[in-house]
């Protein structure tokens, strides 16, 4: 095999989910039912666990190190994102879903730029299970909030001539579902563009060895921006999901 | 309140405004493939896929039209707001 092919082989086996977790030195054969991305899905849980479930001192008055800066995050996330999309009374209730959205998005996408570990948001299906769930929010939150003629009044467009509803109220509820889905492709395509990325610079030294070194350097800098697109994107899902939830949950009259 | 208000609207527009470039392109593709699955279900033609280009086109320019609605509204708000009372 070509040294091109060998680097293509290698990008996709570290882009795409297997049964087969590659550690230093050994192989770890997973068993049918759980996949890499899949551990990286328990061990982020588990870790978001420790954090706020052991660590986190809430009992603190004064809360300092680890616990204050979960709780700098945890405070943005209520302030800056729920209530302000979904008002104090409901933002406030709403606030655990988005923190846990936040911080799960966060932990999975800081996990990826660890060379043992895989980015599990770079697999279409985790993307989709999470948009799932703001999908399901968006109906069942309106319907819960509004009745079910609420939530149909939610796709009447306000302010265009009564003719055109017929085509615009469909069109809106085919929105609902796009827009979901384009939650989806966003944290995806961001997720796997930037790895892709990297390890396709990593490459060039593969195949061009010593004229390629200064690629090393590009890769750092591409690395060090995906640490700052890992906050960014799981801020921009939150914030997304909210805004949605918010305009089914609170429709414009 | 009115402030609550205010910056609901505000975080609404720009979720709109940062969403509306993928929204547009998903929104064409949704619909073109929905055409393009009609047309293969009824045996093959390609009014069905054009019909979903076209309304796929046509919901991108209608998310761009609410955008700019807000804008507007916005802009209006602050003319008046600017004005000195009468």
């Amino acid at each position: 095999m070509d040294k091109t092919a060998a680097v293509n082989q290698y990008i996709m086996e570290e882009v795409q989910d297997s049964h087969e977790w590659v550690l230093p030195f050994i192989k770890v054969h997973l068993p049918d039912f759980l996949s890499v991305h899949g551990v990286m899905l328990i061990l982020c849980a588990s870790i978001l666990l420790l954090l706020f479930g052991v660590l986190y001192r809430k009992k603190d008055v004064v809360p300092h190190g680890l616990t204050n800066l979960l709780e700098v995050f945890v405070l943005f996330v209520r302030d800056q994102i729920s209530i302000a999309c979904l008002g104090d009374k409901d933002g406030r209730k709403m606030t655990p879903l988005f923190c846990s959205f936040f911080f799960f998005i966060l932990g999975l996408n800081l996990m990826g730029l660890i060379p043992i570990f895989r980015a599990a948001t770079g697999n279409v299906n985790v993307t989709a299970a999470l948009a799932l769930i703001t999908l399901g929010f968006m109906i069942f939150g309106s319907i819960y909030k509004n009745g079910f003629i609420g939530f149909v009044k939610a796709f009447v467009p306000h302010g265009v001539p009564w003719p055109l509803l017929f085509l615009l109220t469909p069109i809106e509820f085919i929105g609902m579902f796009i827009k979901a889905f384009a939650l989806t492709i966003r944290l995806f395509a961001n997720m796997l563009a930037g790895h892709i990325v990297i390890f396709a610079l990593l490459g060039l030294v593969v195949i061009f060895g010593w004229a390629a070194l200064p690629a090393m350097a590009l890769a750092m800098g591409v690395y060090f921006l995906e640490l700052f697109i890992a906050f960014l994107q799981a801020y921009i899902f939150t914030l997304l999901s909210a805004m949605f939830i918010g305009q089914m949950v609170h429709p414009e009259h | 309140m009115q402030d609550d208000a205010r910056k609901k609207e505000l975080y609404s527009f720009y979720g709109t405004a940062i969403s509306l470039g993928l929204n547009m392109a998903v929104g064409v593709v949704v619909f073109t493939l929905a055409g393009y699955w009609l047309d293969q279900k009824r045996g093959g033609g390609k009014a069905w896929t054009l019909c979903g280009i076209f309304l796929g086109l046509f919901y991108g320019a209608y998310e761009v039209w609410k955008v700019v609605r807000q804008l507007s509204k916005k802009a209006g708000r602050k003319d008046e707001e600017g004005r000195p009372a009468a």
